[in-house]
């Protein structure tokens, strides 16, 4: 995944020719300038999972700024036994948790979020925009275990193995927590059938 | 391994079925998975809503403003206090956070001025205030010794009797003063009296003399010539 999403991205031409992992290596040597050029590469998928995680946009940026910090000191712990992109993300997401555990965020009831979207339901036509704000809130209402592995596979597009690397858990596990995320987001947002 | 808990009506191929959802199996396992789904009502009902929650999963969307990647390069990447902050308790060993913890306690108790008292009882009092405590002054004893009594009542009537001194001293320096006025006043006049009296006199003596000088001499007198104009006419 990672060299097509980085084309796409908008890096430079000499970013692209490198590998993140010649680049850690450049940064390693004595070359700090070059770990710019992964925080221009990634800083816009991190700050997009942090904010998807988090739902504040000063939060997912310091996030952001404390996840390459992280990374840049402790770049001399990684070994490359993992890629680059999922010792980054396992950074993000770790920084993600700690601002999520200073918050202490209950996650909305199932029952509850059913009962909003019945009285929701009712207001009538249903705007694009409208549908994002309840697909945001309908994700931000599951357990932090789904809502990571949806954002990880729908918006950052990574493979069950990626996955699996950054979280650490087995590919089947990183399925099911995939599988019954969806099965609550299709009763959460069952009354979005008519709209889509 | 699995260790997640799954819904009830989990289809066993329901693995088959997410990687078939996000396009991750080969030709052959998608073949057979398709095959599955003809059988299968429940994996062919759990394709169709997962597509559909997919699609409206595909509607938020975010613009992100990259910031950090130019700030990197001009070295004004700086971890704001509170990162700071953070990162410096991380890096510290737990010891450390042990004392800073302890101090920060300290602290907070010494501003708040948190007193720990132990009562007679065997029990503690614990009081705090944002200002300083100050020494409380005990209250007045509700029964008053004897001797305190009587030294208030003679201070009281130490108080009265000066009062009563000034007040007649007072009175009698304004005595005097009238006696003194009306004494003055009453010596003018008998001077005045005295003086309206002798010249009444001369008058009188005048007269008689110029009457007796007119009997024995004449027309002109010895009286008309000490007391011209006097002669009573």
């Amino acid at each position: 995944m990672t060299d097509a999403l980085r084309r796409r991205e908008g890096s430079g031409a000499e970013d692209v020719a490198l590998s993140d992992e010649c680049i850690v290596e450049r940064v390693r040597q004595g070359e700090v300038e070059a770990f710019g050029t992964l925080v221009g590469r990634w800083e816009n998928r991190i700050y997009r999972l942090a904010l998807r995680l988090l739902e504040h946009p000063e939060d997912a940026r310091e996030v952001t700024q404390e996840t390459f910090l992280a990374a840049f000191r402790k770049l001399h712990q990684f070994r490359g036994r993992a890629r680059f992109s999922s010792w980054l993300y396992r950074i993000a997401l770790n920084c993600c948790y700690d601002r999520l555990r200073e918050r202490r965020v209950e996650p909305i009831p199932l029952e509850e979020a059913e009962s909003i979207a019945a009285e929701e339901k009712v207001l009538g036509q249903i705007h694009k925009k409208q549908v994002a704000e309840r697909v945001r809130r309908a994700l931000h209402a599951l357990p932090v275990e789904m809502r990571q592995v949806i954002i990880l596979k729908e918006y950052e597009e990574l493979t069950f193995e990626e996955i699996a690397e950054i979280l650490d858990i087995p590919v089947s596990t990183a399925k099911t927590r995939l599988y019954a995320g969806l099965d609550h987001l299709r009763k959460r947002l069952e009354w979005l059938k008519d709209a889509l | 391994m699995n260790e997640e808990k799954t819904p009830s009506a989990m289809c066993e191929m329901s693995e088959k079925l997410i990687a078939y959802l996000y396009r991750e199996l080969s030709a052959d396992e998608a073949s057979a998975f398709e095959a599955h789904l003809k059988a299968c009502a429940q994996c062919a009902q759990d394709l169709r809503d997962f597509e559909r929650v997919r699609q409206a999963l595909a509607e938020w969307q975010i613009t992100p403003v990259p910031r950090v990647a130019s700030e990197f390069k001009s070295g004004l990447l700086r971890p704001s206090f509170r990162q700071a902050l953070r990162q410096l308790l991380l890096a510290m060993p737990a010891w450390g956070r042990v004392m800073l913890g302890g101090a920060t306690a300290l602290l907070l108790l010494a501003l708040f001025n948190v007193q720990l008292e132990w009562t007679p009882e065997g029990g503690f009092r614990f009081r705090a205030s944002l200002f300083p405590l100050r020494a409380v002054e005990p209250a007045p004893s509700s029964e008053m010794s004897a001797r305190e009594r009587q030294q208030i009542e003679q201070l009281i009537a130490d108080m009265f009797r000066d009062a009563e001194q000034r007040r007649q001293e007072a009175l009698a320096a304004s005595l005097q003063e009238m006696t003194e006025r009306l004494r003055e006043e009453q010596r003018a006049a008998l001077a005045d009296f005295v003086q309206k009296w002798n010249a009444e006199q001369r008058t009188q003596w005048a007269v008689l003399l110029r009457e007796l000088e007119r009997r024995r001499y004449g027309v002109l007198t010895f009286a008309d010539l000490f007391f011209p104009g006097q002669d009573g006419n």
